[in-house]
């Protein structure tokens, strides 16, 4: 029993079907080994040229600018390149200069041309930055031709797609910021309007009813401010009245008083000398009581003008100082008091206006938020695509000066000497190991289809029936000579089968060398 | 494992070798478990059978394989071995008493008679032994390996039920110790010979006339012929011949459900391809003997 039967189950019966239908698996290698042989003599030769592109995008420029500009984006280049290239301008431009049409050449037959150059066309990536142009033809001058007319085509066109692009895409964000620059706009007048227009801006309700307060509290200060000044005129005005007519007066009595005070003293003085009925002492009694009527007619009279409260004094206000600075003060205040009822009136009209906005702003509040959300994301979209453009006017700057990608023929194309793809010798070859394993090939896969019993591990194992023994065939003919006869004639056969291979390819390499 | 496990492994061992080997030789099969039958019967009257069955013009070795028979001097040894062991196989489960084993064959295949024909070969090469190969089935191709013509009387004529003699349809083959019963010359007469009790009576008396007798029967392919399936219920045992790369296994497991457990002794792979032919055949080195020969030639 070895150690994997399941490996077991498939090759022993696959090598007893060779060895049953041996003929046939020598025949088969016979003319498979031959057939390749003589599809190796027919095989029409095929030239190759290439080219090779280096496309650089690492240079200085990059890293310097890393963040601040988006550098173009080369892909794969190789699919853009095929895409390019196989597109009806070229393939009408390369069939013309390759010489494949003449000017009789139809529309039609031209499709049909580039249909086959499409064909015959490879465009791949080798490494990072290579992209390598290939093209089979049966005429190496042809081959030649066809590859760099692609080549040059393709390093024009990469190099103007490349400016266009970043081109394009700056004019795209130049659209873009100059419509969000128009929505910005739009949306704050918008919002002005329903703010109202005097206050201008864009201010929140809160910043409205903070305003509003300060102003009232700077308001009631004013009013504040207005009653007391008020109250210092009204004082001020008492005083100026009560000066006028107390000062003279007592002036004046004050006058008679300090008369009547040297008369008394006179008449003490008399007194010590004379009699009371000395006339002198006489008159000044007389003098005295009369200033004294005096000073009492000056009090009744003022106490009269005070109760009255006309100024029943006449002289000249000026002569009396205090008055003077008293009516400097009147029309100080005066003054003041006018300034803060202006101030007062401004400043309630302004709380009005306010008290005006806040109402408008509550009920308009939903539709204002809503602006306000749109107005804000337009506004730093706005600001955003602003940088971008700046970034944008950068790139394109870049591409401009051709500093940021260079296109260059890494391996420019030449003029193929010996025919490419698959040789003669490949053919004997291939046409050699074909032969040994199609056959068996071809058992293994009619014994898949054909499940008979060939093991008896099937019978064992599988079915579970008992197996008594595994006999091996006995030729027919039992004499062992002529097994050995069979199989001697197989072997030559294949002999002579590697003869013959071995002739033709010894003739054929001749036959290439000689001319 | 312990002490007293490894002693008991040993003492098995001993046991394994002090035991003969079941079958492995020739002589020791009868001596090693005589049966009633035998012990009945006697030495002297089985040394008389098998001395009447000596041929006394026994066929040569490059005649054996010529005609694809075994023979232990054969360039076939290895299938001559075969047979060996496969006759080994039916000594065990018949316990060493004589029996009737039927070969049959899953489809109409030529090889089931080739099988029969040489276990009953490989019966006759033990020389306590003899064999009796009976051919039930108008395909085989015995008669032709025999070189027994086709105008000799066999089963049929026997079953036909002229009177004719036992022994005149039993052939020696110049094989010693081999009998053989052609299927005779009364093939027309279809599946009416096999059921008759006058076959059941026949392989009766065939047994037990000698107890050292070993009956082959090459029957025709079961599920194919009422007679595969009337034979079988005489027989003690069958073998299904299996031919290489012609059976499904449905065929087979159809056949042996026919057979039955208790009576199938097993299934033979028949006509194996020889892979070590492809050994030699294709060898580098033949190729290079090839190669410098054709020079010459």
């Amino acid at each position: 029993m070895t150690p994997n039967p399941p490996l077991d189950q498939v090759i022993r019966p696959l090598l007893g079907d060779v060895v049953r239908h041996r003929r046939a698996v020598v025949a088969g290698f016979v003319v498979v080994s031959l057939g390749a042989i003589l599809l190796g003599l027919v095989w029409p030769k095929v030239y190759t040229a290439s080219m090779t592109v280096y496309v650089d995008d690492k240079n200085v420029v990059q890293p310097l600018m890393q963040g601040a500009a988006v550098t173009t984006e080369v892909g794969d280049r190789a699919k853009v390149a095929r895409e390019v290239l196989t597109g009806r301008l070229f393939m009408s431009q390369v069939i013309e200069s390759a010489g494949m049409a003449g000017p009789s050449t139809t529309e039609a037959q031209k499709e049909l041309l580039a249909e086959d150059l499409k064909k015959r066309m490879a465009v791949v990536n080798i490494g990072q930055n290579l992209i390598k142009i290939e093209y089979r033809d049966a005429d190496p001058q042809r081959a030649y031709k066809v590859v760099k007319r692609f080549g040059d085509l393709f390093i024009s066109d990469a190099l103007k797609t490349q400016s266009n692009e970043a081109d394009a895409a700056f004019k795209f964000i130049d659209t873009q910021v100059q419509e969000y620059f128009t929505k910005v706009v739009e949306f704050e007048k918008r919002l002005k309007d329903l703010h109202g227009t005097e206050t201008g801006g864009v201010a929140t309700l809160n910043e409205i009813m903070t305003r509003s307060k300060a102003l009232q509290d700077v308001a009631e200060k004013t009013i504040l401010e207005l009653k007391e000044a008020e109250n210092k005129k009204s004082y001020l005005e008492r005083q100026l009245a009560g000066e006028s007519a107390v000062s003279v007066s007592v002036l004046r009595e004050s006058q008679y008083m300090g008369r009547i005070a040297e008369l008394e003293a006179d008449l003490e003085r008399l007194r010590l000398d004379y009699h009371d009925t000395h006339p002198d002492v006489i008159r000044v009694r007389g003098q005295i009581s009369e200033l004294r009527d005096i000073v009492a007619e000056e009090r009744r009279r003022r106490e009269l003008a005070a109760r009255s409260g006309r100024r029943t004094d006449d002289l000249p206000s000026e002569v009396n100082p205090i008055y003077q600075k008293l009516r400097g003060e009147i029309i100080e205040i005066t003054g003041l008091i006018e300034t803060l009822q202006t101030r007062l009136a401004e400043m309630r009209h302004r709380i009005r206006e306010d008290q005006g906005q806040i109402s408008r702003i509550n009920s308009n509040q939903g539709l204002i938020d809503e602006i306000r959300r749109d107005y804000e994301v337009n506004r730093d979209i706005y600001q955003d695509l602003l940088k971008r453009r700046e970034a944008a006017r950068v790139s394109r700057r870049l591409d401009q000066d051709k500093k940021d990608l260079t296109f260059r023929i890494a391996e420019p194309p030449v003029v193929p000497r010996a025919p490419s793809g698959v040789r003669f010798m490949h053919f004997a070859l291939g046409g050699l190991i074909l032969g040994v394993l199609v056959p068996p090939g071809v058992l293994l896969g009619l014994q898949q289809l054909d499940q008979r019993i060939r093991s008896g591990a099937t019978i064992q194992q599988q079915m579970g029936l008992p197996l008594l023994a595994v006999i091996p065939h006995m030729p027919a003919i039992g004499v062992q000579g002529t097994a050995a006869v069979e199989w001697r004639g197989l072997r030559r056969v294949v002999l002579a089968t590697l003869a013959a291979i071995a002739v033709v390819s010894a003739i054929k390499a001749v036959w290439v060398t000689v001319p | 494992m312990s002490k007293i496990e490894q002693a008991l492994a040993k003492v098995r061992e001993r046991g394994e070798m002090m035991r003969p080997a079941s079958g492995a030789g020739e002589g020791d099969v009868v001596s090693r478990r005589p049966s009633v039958a035998l012990a009945a019967i006697g030495e002297a009257e089985l040394r008389r059978s098998r001395a009447l069955m000596e041929d006394p013009d026994p066929m040569r070795a490059e005649e054996f394989t010529r005609r694809r028979l075994i023979h232990p001097a054969s360039a076939y040894s290895d299938i001559g071995e075969t047979f060996r062991e496969l006759r080994t196989r039916v000594l065990q489960r018949a316990q060493d008493r004589n029996c009737t084993v039927m070969v049959s064959s899953v489809v109409e295949d030529p090889g089931s008679s080739f099988v029969a024909r040489n276990l009953a070969i490989a019966f006759a090469f033990d020389t306590r032994k003899t064999a009796l190969l009976i051919e039930c089935s108008a395909h085989s191709d015995s008669r032709a390996a025999f070189g027994v013509p086709a105008s000799g009387m066999g089963l049929t004529d026997y079953l036909n039920g002229d009177g004719l003699e036992l022994e005149r349809i039993i052939h020696a083959v110049q094989i010693p110790r081999l009998r053989y019963v052609p299927i005779g010359t009364q093939m027309g007469l279809g599946a009416d010979f096999f059921t008759s009790a006058r076959w059941r009576a026949l392989l009766m008396e065939l047994k037990q006339r000698y107890p050292d007798r070993y009956l082959v029967v090459d029957a025709p392919p079961l599920g194919l012929s009422a007679d595969a399936g009337a034979t079988l219920a005489e027989c003690d045992f069958a073998i299904l011949v299996v031919p290489y790369g012609k059976v499904t296994q449905a065929q087979l497991s159809v056949a042996a459900k026919a057979v039955g457990p208790q009576k199938l002794l097993g299934v033979v792979l028949n006509d194996e391809p020889r892979v070590q032919d492809l050994n030699e055949g294709l060898s580098p080195r033949a190729f290079l003997r090839d190669f410098l020969r054709f020079g010459r030639n």
